[in-house]
């Protein structure tokens, strides 16, 4: 009698058992997919995030350090902006002297540089130098365009390694480099031009942030939406401006999709949008 | 009994199982989540408080930077100052320094860098000797007031307009001294405090910036080095003004005398501020600016006494026996030069802002 009733009792225990296992198991799937969903969502976010903290910190570094008074912004649109970045300072070493060829220069710079995004590359660069003008007066400073086009290793009169860069100055009729305009010391900016625009990947197809230079387009940030970057340009007042030497504030915009399909709190798959929104005081426009 | 409590035990066991690993999937989720989120905020503000406390370093040390003590500081060199971020100073030439600060916060660095330059006393030179009482001049005198670069250094502009040999209530002259200049010589009124009202108030704000300053008596001048740098710590250096790449060459000095002062053979240069009354022995040559509050006297003696840049002084007499040797010469390169260890440090007009890498 003992052994039936057993028997009974392990049968309906076990069709329970089971019954409660599946539910246990089908809850644990569901909550495991939802796991899934979940972790993939956040990782999705996270590189949206990411992404457009790259833009908050990347962008504004490239564009503060502009003088579009001075023509740092080269051309601008809605969507892109031609710039002037600064890559490396360095000052002279000896003043500059003429050069062989006509409208030349020779400038001889210290060859470790106060500070150097990368090497100078007679390439791609060009100078900003300073030209001090009469040292009792900062009112008539300003600095004078030149492209490079040889770069070599040369000596400065204390001993120090330095490099002699041949330049070919920009400058009004009646100025020059020589003769004391320009003196031992003057500081000398290295610049690229430089677009950043909105470029699809033939690789994925997909939208990107891009750095564009006279060889190379590479980049920034991504992927983006199709409208994933936007530039306003605002004067002193806040006024949108379309003449860059008017520009002082570069506002720009940028939105940005996950990659993949997210499912949303109502169970639908979506690709959630996030965008960020930076205002950039340029720091270089003529101060007096 | 025996058998039923072991398959209770048996369905028990991955029930637990079950949940231990759903709860520390959910639980890693939840940790990778919030760390991530964390390391990404601490990040932002990391990055925003080293930049600010950057841009603040900098503001601090244009706001309290005093001429006092950098006029010490030699091209090349570099100083730090006491601001947030412990700012440094490097002198890039006589008028131009490069302000740099770094911020450091964790793993987040903020360096950034300001280009300035020294907005100078601003003094009218319209003679290379200015004087607010009578000068008298001898044979042996030369004042010259075409524009001279500055012998040996090649980082002077080309010569500007030249400016009036003397300026001066009454110049008196014995023999034959030469005065050239453009005009030669010009009248102006005589200052009863020896120089004139403008004159003076440039001689005070030049004194309150003094890099030495010292009571007065005889004294020599001349270079002093340690070793192959400059050593401005000794007061009778008044830097070298025939060498203007060598040790103490861009060492121009804002030199105030409380007194009478005799200075003796030697040279020096910058700016020489003298309250009371100042006689030079030859030979002495001073490059620069010199302002004189009582009379300028040239001790009698055959060797040359030779100022080069502008000189403003109460009455100048140059003694007759034997005859003084005096050479007073404009010079707008050394003028300036001078004035560039005066003033106040101002960003450039445009381009001063560097984000330095």
């Amino acid at each position: 009698m003992r052994l039936v009733t057993s028997r009974g009792v392990a049968l309906v225990e076990l069709v329970v058992a089971l019954t409660l296992s599946g539910l246990l198991a089908a809850a644990a799937v569901g909550l495991l997919g939802r796991t899934q969903d979940f972790y993939r969502s956040a990782v999705q976010q996270i590189d949206v995030s990411q992404n457009l903290r790259v833009a908050g910190a990347f962008l504004p570094a490239e564009l503060r350090e502009l003088d579009a008074v001075d023509g740092d912004v080269v051309a601008m649109t809605p969507t892109a902006v031609t710039i002037r970045a600064a890559r490396q300072l360095a000052a002279l070493c000896r003043p500059p002297v003429v050069g062989d060829a006509p409208g030349s220069v020779n400038l001889t710079l210290g060859a470790a540089p106060f500070s150097a995004l990368r090497d100078l590359d007679a390439a791609t660069d060009s100078l900003w130098i300073f030209r001090d003008g009469d040292p009792l007066s900062p009112e008539d400073d300003d600095w004078i365009a030149a492209a490079i086009t040889t770069l070599d290793p040369d000596t400065c009169p204390d001993g120090r390694a330095g490099r002699r860069v041949t330049a070919f100055p920009r400058v009004a009729p009646g100025l020059s480099l020589e003769e004391g305009q320009v003196m031992t010391g003057a500081p000398v900016l290295g610049f690229e031009t430089v677009t950043y625009r909105l470029y699809r990947s033939s690789a994925d197809r997909r939208w990107y942030v891009g750095m564009e230079t006279a060889s190379d387009l590479q980049p920034v940030l991504g992927p983006v939406t199709q409208d994933g970057l936007a530039f306003t340009y605002l004067d002193s007042t806040g006024a949108t401006v379309a003449e860059a030497a008017r520009v002082r504030v570069i506002e720009f915009r940028v939105r940005a999709r996950t990659v993949e399909p997210i499912r949303t709190r109502d169970g639908r798959l979506d690709q959630p949008l996030d965008s960020l929104v930076a205002v950039v005081y340029l720091r270089n426009n003529p101060r007096y | 009994m025996s058998c039923l409590a072991a398959e209770k035990r048996g369905i028990a066991l991955p029930l637990v199982l079950w949940v231990v690993v759903i709860g520390s999937a959910l639980l890693t989720v939840a940790v990778f989540l919030i760390f991530q989120e964390q390391r990404a905020g601490q990040a932002g503000r990391r990055l925003v408080h080293t930049f600010t406390q950057a841009e603040a370093g900098l503001a601090e040390a244009l706001a309290t930077w005093t001429p006092r003590s950098l006029n010490r500081a030699l091209p090349g060199t570099l100083d730090s100052l006491a601001a947030v971020g412990s700012p440094a100073i490097r002198r890039l030439n006589q008028g131009l320094f490069l302000l740099t600060v770094r911020v450091r916060d964790g793993a987040t660095e903020a360096r950034l860098g300001r280009l300035v330059r020294v907005r100078p006393v601003r003094l009218a030179v319209t003679a290379a000797l200015t004087s607010g009482g009578p000068v008298r001049l001898e044979s042996d005198a030369t004042i010259r007031g075409d524009d001279q670069p500055s012998p040996g250094s090649a980082d002077c502009p080309p010569p500007d307009s030249a400016v009036a040999g003397v300026a001066a209530p009454t110049v008196l002259t014995t023999g034959s001294p030469v005065i050239a200049g453009s005009p030669p010589s010009i009248e102006r009124p005589p200052a009863d405090s020896g120089l004139a009202s403008e004159d003076l108030l440039v001689f005070h704000d030049l004194a309150s910036q003094a890099t030495l300053s010292l009571a007065g008596g005889a004294l020599q001048t001349s270079p002093a080095t340690v070793g192959t740098v400059c050593n401005p710590s000794v007061p009778t250096n008044w830097g070298e003004p025939y060498a203007s790449i060598g040790p103490c060459g861009a060492y121009m000095p804002i030199v105030h005398v409380d007194g009478d002062l005799d200075l003796l053979h030697g040279r020096g240069q910058g700016i020489l501020l003298v309250e009371g009354h100042l006689t030079l022995h030859g030979p002495y040559s001073f490059a620069g600016l010199i302002m004189v509050r009582g009379g300028l006297d040239v001790a009698p003696g055959d060797s040359a006494v030779r100022l080069n840049g502008a000189v403003f002084a109460g009455g100048v007499g140059s003694q007759t026996t034997p005859p003084a040797v005096l050479s007073i010469t404009y010079s707008k390169c050394l003028v300036s030069k001078a004035l560039l260890s005066s003033g106040q440090l101002v960003p450039l007009r445009t381009r001063s802002w560097k984000a330095l890498f």
